[in-house]
């Protein structure tokens, strides 16, 4: 099932290796956007990204690129940017200089890599670095010129394999909002593995979850975040009670150590709500629609297969 | 991190000195393909063996062999202008001298060593850093790689064994009472040492980089190039001296390479065959116990392409696997 305008499509890819299927006959397309592709270690996400780059053939199945067999046609590869999970930096070179290289490598003449080089250097921040040799790098910095590598030749689609790994929390931070700026000023279709639900639910817009070398779900993150038939209400005293006036009027909840999940959305419920606040004095801090997180997605995908699909 | 990433504008006119930080742009210039992408990784071979743009001390190793190499090449030149002045025509022929064929005889095994500690530079590190999957994920196969890498070191190995015999040339033409006569006389040696050293260039190439494609260090490249240069030399010479065993030294790739110059350099010696003395005679007393018994031409011109060959598809099916 794939949608139409996909960018990258697999048609029932399965790749294997000696005794090992990294991947099961997956069905599935990616379109305009972020989109993260979850999964535990070893549940094939590499192994996805690698096919559609064309670094190899899938084992049965087909794969496509912009409209074309990537492993056939390698020109279409100047119209993607790779972001490897491993090292991949000759540590002795320059940023200006390894940038510049890998442009010309994607085909653009040597004076405007030069140019591409500075810029996409400032554009990860590292404009004022770019002389240093890269073995003289923090890891964030060398993460940001990973992905300046990948998108130093202007890519269509970029494909970042955990592009926040080894980071601290602050690069991580800042990895994620160069990611998100990829897409949103620039224009360029991102597919972002991770195996960390927190960065796919910040990060974008679209979510494939691999398990096992197959596709367990695949749709819009907004959907799998939606709102739920639950309010979650927090007090800043009296919280006692507050409970007791709530089981007073009948009210059906669950009690947390944050705050009180209440079942149901409707008008009637406000009320009781509003009526036991007063009755406890119990001053309120937050009443909210509580939205379904990401984590009871990722549990529940494997007793849960059945929503495979274009991403 | 976003240190300039927000344009600054210049919506004062009476601002001055503004800076423009246009940040990243998409790009819609022109894009050349596969012929830029080999040409780039070709050029940053040759950036890599000679050290260009890295620090002195990168620059240090093949420099030095180069000039190792040249100024073997320079006393060569003199000795040859020397004997040429000192004896005249007569004498110098008399004495044969330092020539053209002679300096690759000297010089095969440091072209050796100098490919065995220059040439893993340019497969090695890329594997060893993972950048190599860098290249594979751009507009180039894994054969574009290989053979831009390839030619690269070709062309150092052409300079570096071609620079000295332009030294040696104008040695012995400076050297002649005449040198135009000399030119005249001698014309046909620049051909000959042209494709001499282009012959024991590209073999040195190839063997080198199969070696430097197999092992993801570069001491470990080296090592195996010297032992595949030392070790069947060391167990063929004993052996090839009875001649119904001559044979076996097809697999001394030194001697493969230097009856190949002196196939070039002499033509085939008369009756060759694999076994028979050689009737070759040396044109210089400093060659006396240099030359040992010559394959014969069949024998060595087989001997010559599978050295050739043989590694070098190994080192193309090697590198196309990593893609499979």
């Amino acid at each position: 099932m794939h949608e139409a305008g996909a960018l990258m499509t697999l048609s029932k890819v399965t790749k294997r290796y000696a005794t090992v299927v990294a991947l099961d006959e997956v069905d599935l397309s990616f379109s305009e956007g972020i989109t993260g592709l979850l999964g535990e270690n070893g549940a094939g996400k590499s192994t996805m990204i690698k096919i559609l780059l064309g670094l190899f053939p899938p084992t049965a199945g087909s794969a496509r690129v912009l409209g074309e067999d990537v492993t056939r046609n390698p020109l279409i590869r100047s119209r993607l940017g790779y972001m490897p999970e491993h090292d991949c930096l000759p540590l002795e070179a320059p940023a200006a200089e390894f940038l510049c290289h890998m442009a010309e490598v994607n085909g653009l003449p040597a004076t405007r890599a030069r140019m591409r080089a500075a810029d996409t250097l400032r554009h990860v921040g590292l404009f004022e670095a770019r002389h240093r040799p890269m073995g003289t790098y923090s890891t964030g910095m060398k993460q940001r010129v990973k992905l300046a590598q990948a998108l130093v030749h202007d890519p269509d689609i970029v494909l970042l394999d955990e592009p926040a790994a080894g980071l601290d929390p602050a690069g991580r931070d800042e990895m994620l909002d160069l990611v998100r700026r990829t897409y949103r000023e620039f224009g360029i279709t991102v597919v972002f593995s991770s195996h960390l639900m927190s960065d796919v639910e910040r990060t974008c817009d679209r979510i494939t979850i691999l398990e096992g070398g197959r596709v367990a779900r695949s749709g819009r993150v907004a959907e799998y975040t939606a709102e739920t038939r639950t309010f979650f209400i927090e007090v800043d005293g009296n919280r006692e009670r507050f409970l007791s006036a709530l089981t007073a009027r009948g009210v059906s909840m669950a009690v947390g150590r944050g705050g009180v999940a209440v079942q149901g959305v409707d008008e009637d419920l406000c009320d009781l709500v509003r009526d036991a606040l007063v009755e406890a004095e119990a001053p309120l801090r937050r009443m909210a629609p509580r939205r379904r997180d990401l984590t009871e997605l990722f549990t529940g995908a494997a007793g849960d297969r059945g929503d495979e699909g274009g991403a | 991190m976003s240190e300039a990433t927000a344009p600054k504008t210049a919506s004062d006119p009476n601002a001055t000195g503004v800076v423009f930080d246009i940040g990243y742009q998409r790009y819609s210039g022109p894009r050349e393909g596969r012929r830029r992408a080999r040409l780039a990784v070709y050029k940053d071979g040759i950036r890599k063996a000679l050290g260009f743009g890295r620090s002195a001390r990168t620059k240090l190793l093949p420099w030095a062999f180069v000039g190792l190499l040249v100024i073997i090449g320079v006393i060569m030149a003199v000795m040859a202008g020397a004997g040429q002045r000192a004896l005249g025509d007569a004498g110098a022929e008399l004495l044969g001298g330092p020539s053209h064929r002679l300096y690759y005889v000297i010089s095969i095994t440091i072209l050796f060593v100098f490919a065995a500690l220059v040439a893993p530079r340019l497969l090695c590190p890329d594997r060893r850093n993972g950048t190599l999957h860098l290249y594979l994920v751009r507009p180039l196969t894994s054969t574009d790689y290989v053979l831009a890498r390839w030619a690269a070191f070709l062309t150092v190995m052409l300079l570096v064994a071609w620079l000295p015999q332009c030294v040696v040339l104008v040695g012995r033409v400076l050297g002649h009472p005449e040198p135009m006569t000399y030119l005249d006389g001698n014309w046909t040696d620049i051909p000959k040492f042209l494709l001499s050293g282009a012959a024991i260039a590209v073999v040195v190439t190839t063997v080198a980089m199969f070696a430097s494609g197999l092992a993801t260090r570069r001491g470990y490249a080296s090592v195996l190039l010297i032992a595949l240069y030392l070790i069947p030399s060391a167990v063929t010479a004993p052996l090839s001296l009875i001649p119904q065993l001559q044979w076996v030294s097809v697999f001394d790739l030194g001697q493969v390479l230097g009856d190949t110059n002196t196939l070039i350099f002499e033509g085939a010696p008369q009756g060759a065959e694999a076994g028979a003395q050689p009737d070759f005679e040396s044109e210089s007393p400093f060659e006396e116990g240099l030359l040992p018994a010559r394959l014969a031409p069949g024998l060595l011109l087989t001997a010559y392409f599978t050295w050739l060959v043989a590694p070098g598809a190994i080192l193309w099916r090697h590198y196309r696997r990593l893609t499979r």
